[in-house]
């Protein structure tokens, strides 16, 4: 039991994997981005339906968040700052995570404003809370364990390839 | 692994990660590296997205005015919006003339019943303005609607109307999703 709980551990663990993590997390950030970046004002009905923020705070959220997506999603794809952006992501995941789940529990029936802005599409459920749950793990082991293989960065410890990680 | 070690310390050891990947410890100084790339990368976000926010068409006050329960089209332009149950009562009371400020081909593919197209961005706009104007009591109540919570068709087509004099014009945000959902009788292909 401990040998086969490690070897899922050192699977997780290994940088590889998180290269492909990477893309997945980044492409999905991507793709998150681009409909609340061409239609701000529509980001921000959603976020407003919230109610979570103030009303002050509703513009520059709708503003700045999509191209923070946008960028961390490029930096993990293209492997600079890899960790850092993880962690950005990680903290928006558990933010995303908060505000779909107190929603629910308030009952307030309201779209996503997840991947679309669209205000009749893609209603706040379980669904995206577990779709927001599958994505964190990926991101936290980026975080942990990405080494910045295959990407324009430096590794972490600012050698671009590290012998051990091929034996 | 000898009997002698207690489970509480064999289980405290598999949970030490260190000796799954003993080459690689996580230093210090690569912790407060990462903070530093999350500054630059929230900084080099937010300078990004002020930027853009002020050189596209479509930008947002930094600040906006949501008290309206929507970002109010008042606050920018002075045109009074008015709530879907509104236009549904005036709708049915006949109290109201209803215009389509998206294209011919919108308008064409479904419009709420009775409206009239003004096609803001169309190249015969200004005959059919001055038609409309003809035609149209200058006290007449006028809900003007086109498509999506950003669509600044009608606000535009709101101020050319008051413009030419009349009165009573008011926006109906988000008009064609919000009407169609709603059940409300629409057309489709009629004459304007």
């Amino acid at each position: 039991m401990k040998e086969f709980m490690r070897s899922i551990f050192s699977l997780y663990a290994n940088p590889y994997v998180s290269v492909i993590f990477r893309w997945a997390v980044g492409l999905i950030f991507i793709y998150a981005s681009v409909d609340k970046l061409l239609n701000p004002l529509a980001f921000g009905v959603a976020v407003y339906n919230y109610k979570i923020l103030p009303g002050g705070f509703i513009n520059l959220v709708a503003i700045t968040l999509p191209w923070l997506e946008l960028i961390c999603g490029i930096l993990l794809i293209a492997g600079l700052f890899p960790r850092a952006a993880a962690l950005i992501v990680s903290v928006l995941l558990l933010i995303f995570f908060s505000a779909l789940s107190t929603s629910l529990y308030r009952g307030i029936d309201i779209s996503c404003g997840c991947f679309s802005v669209n205000t009749t599409a893609d209603t706040i459920g379980i669904s995206s809370m577990i779709r927001d749950l599958l994505i964190l793990p990926m991101s936290i082991q980026i975080l942990l364990f990405d080494e910045g293989l295959i990407g324009i960065g430096r590794g972490q410890d600012g050698r671009r390839f590290k012998p051990h990680n091929l034996a | 692994m000898g009997t002698s070690e207690s489970t509480h310390g064999r289980l405290f050891h598999f949970f030490r990660w260190n000796h799954l990947f003993p080459k690689r410890p996580m230093a210090v100084k690569g912790k407060t590296r990462i903070f530093q790339q999350v500054i630059i990368i929230l900084l080099f976000s937010v300078a990004t997205a002020l930027m853009t926010n002020a050189l596209r068409s479509n930008s947002l006050p930094l600040v906006g005015d949501w008290s309206q329960g929507t970002f109010s089209l008042k606050a920018e332009l002075d045109i009074p919006t008015v709530p879907l149950e509104d236009a549904v009562v005036k709708f049915l009371s006949d109290e109201a003339l209803f215009l389509d400020a998206r294209s011919r081909a919108d308008y064409q593919s479904g419009h709420i019943k009775g409206a009239l197209n003004l096609p803001v961005r169309e190249g015969n706009f200004g005959r059919r303005l001055q038609e409309f104007s003809l035609k149209v009591d200058h006290e007449k109540e006028l809900i003007i609607y086109c498509d999506g919570i950003a669509c600044t068709l009608s606000p535009e087509l709101a101020s050319i109307l008051r413009g030419l004099g009349y009165r009573d014009v008011k926006i109906l945000i988000n008009g064609w999703t919000e009407w169609t959902m709603t059940g409300m009788p629409f057309e489709v292909e009629g004459n304007t």
